[in-house]
């Protein structure tokens, strides 16, 4: 529990597709996003006309925010954000529509996520690579065959092995974890327990990665709807606070030239987080951390100081991670096991997690959560709390 | 098999040095005159002396930073596996190039020297320089 600060939005709605990795007869993004922003207003106790602000990110596939509000028959809007971003911009997304609303240019906010990933552009599969190719801070990694993320995160990792000696063990141990996580989790698409054994056998993709390193692409949108704390007290579900974010961007350009491939954008804002909310790592209830391969997750929980460099195998290992640990990491199996939303079904999770509407999955308790969404150099945190 | 044409650089006014000393055996990156640092890739101006950088032949060999054995084919210029490097050019802390590795599709480890060389990008007329693995011995 934080020290009951001042929040600045609320999270009122949530909603989603169905996460698919075979859908019969692909649907459009556009088809997704309408209908998770609907199932979101729908949560709320809201009317589509209810919505005046609308924000959404995306790197390729996408439906962009003048084809949804259209698409769902909302009326005019006095704010709007098309933010081209990664990861990254899961955060950016709804740490803007938190300002939006707080600063009063708009009222009730929908943000959302929506992506083919899986029928659409792949990137595993080098699809909308040639867009990127001339790129000019990627037109001299693709000569070397260098120049998707499985990739890029791998070489990453390997730099961690070399410093602090983690094995694919370590590695397997977080992608352990949160397939088990996932196994509760009716949404998720990957249930099935996954033992070391089928872990270490799995295809290896870029060493250190593993396939089960990897994120899951899939179809799917995932919504949510953002207002003031004051106006969330009147709507249909029990009101998950935004206390604040932090952010860091403090890199131009490759990403070949961050100077520490052992850390990421959580090292940097580490201490402005907790700081900011009087609050240390064993304090969360929930962390929901951008999870795009196991590195990711297992440098990003890292740099949060949820353990000491290099000890990041031994904590999901002995359960620190899991249910009746020191905290519960991605509890919905992350974008690892339940689908690569682009980081914002982290979101959703943590407000089902701090409505106590998580089912058989809930964490006991669950009054604070984490959520990050980034890699590398750049990313944020936000930090959510049950209202009381 | 994509079309590997697709895969071709089309050099600009920036990246242009880079692809023509490649052709030449060098490795041209861009400098600043006034402060000697290096900018890969390049920008038109010095991030701290805002004055036009300018191609500059840096050293023909450097030190590995990471490496990852590319094993699934995102890229089709390269039969897999292939090992790519990140190589610190003339030492620890110089700038950084991503290169392929010849020699080895194994992996590389953090910390061996290598020398750099150039050779074809297949599917076109372009030089690219690959990492090869030296017999020297590591640096740390
Ligand atoms: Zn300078």
């Amino acid at each position: 529990m934080s020290d009951g600060g001042q929040a600045i939005a609320a999270v009122v709605g949530i909603g989603r597709t169905a996460y698919t990795r075979d859908p019969a007869g692909p649907r459009s993004p556009l088809s997704l996003a309408a209908e998770a922003s609907r199932a979101a207003v729908a949560d709320a106790g809201l009317d589509v006309a209810d919505i005046d602000g609308v924000a959404s990110y995306s790197m390729n596939d996408s439906a962009t925010f003048g084809q949804v509000p259209y698409a769902i028959g909302a009326g005019e809007l006095t704010w709007n954000l098309d933010v081209y971003a990664g990861g990254t911009g899961s955060f950016t997304s709804v740490h803007a529509a938190a300002m939006a609303v707080s600063s009063g240019v708009c009222r009730y906010a929908l943000v959302y996520r929506s992506l083919c990933g899986r029928s659409g552009l792949r990137y595993s599969q080098g699809s909308g690579m040639a867009s990127l190719l001339n790129h000019p801070d990627q037109v001299f990694d693709f000569a070397s065959g260098y120049a998707v993320p499985p990739q890029w995160f791998a070489m990453w990792a390997r730099r961690h092995q070399a410093r602090y000696g983690t094995t694919p063990e370590d590695l397997g141990a977080l992608a352990i974890t949160l397939r088990a996580h996932a196994g509760r989790n009716p949404h998720a698409v990957m249930r099935d327990p996954l033992t070391l054994e089928a872990y270490l056998g799995s295809r290896m993709v870029s060493d250190p990665l593993r396939v089960y390193d990897c994120s899951l692409e899939v179809d799917g949108a995932c919504a949510l709807v953002v207002t003031t704390p004051e106006r969330a007290r009147d709507l249909a579900q029990p009101a998950v606070l935004i206390r604040g974010g932090e952010f860091t961007w403090n890199s131009g350009g490759s990403w070949n030239n961050w100077p520490d491939f052992t850390e990421m954008y959580t090292a940097k804002i580490a201490d402005r987080f907790w700081n900011r909310f009087g609050l240390r790592p064993a304090d969360v209830d929930v962390a929901c951390v951008y999870d795009c391969f196991t590195y990711t997750l297992l440098v990003s929980l890292e740099g949060l100081g949820f353990y000491k460099p290099g000890e990041g195998g031994d904590y999901f290992r002995d359960g620190r991670a899991g249910y009746g640990g020191d905290v519960v990491v991605n509890p919905h199996g992350g974008l690892l096991s339940e689908g690569y939303i682009h980081g914002f079904n982290h979101h959703y999770e943590a407000v089902a997690q701090l409505r106590g509407q998580a089912g058989e999955r809930q964490v006991d308790g669950a009054s604070t959560a984490v959520v990050t969404a980034g890699g590398g150099p750049y990313g944020g945190a936000l930090l959510l709390e049950a209202a009381r | 098999m994509s079309d590997l044409s697709a895969f071709q650089p089309v050099p600009d006014a920036l990246t242009g040095p880079f692809w023509d000393g490649a052709r030449g055996g060098r490795l041209i990156l861009a400098r600043c005159p006034r402060c000697r640092a290096w900018q890969h890739p390049p920008l038109e101006m010095c991030r701290a002396c805002a004055v036009p950088l300018q191609p500059e032949a840096a050293p023909l060999w450097g030190v590995v930073y990471s490496g990852t054995v590319m094993r699934h084919p995102a890229v089709p210029l390269y039969p897999t596996p292939y090992t790519v490097v990140i190589v610190e050019v003339g030492g620890v802390g110089g700038p950084r190039i991503v290169t392929r590795v010849v020699g080895t599709d194994g992996d590389v480890a953090p910390g061996t020297r290598v020398d750099i060389a150039m050779r074809p990008l297949p599917g076109g007329d372009f030089m690219v320089p690959v990492a090869l693995v030296s017999t020297r011995e590591e640096v740390r």
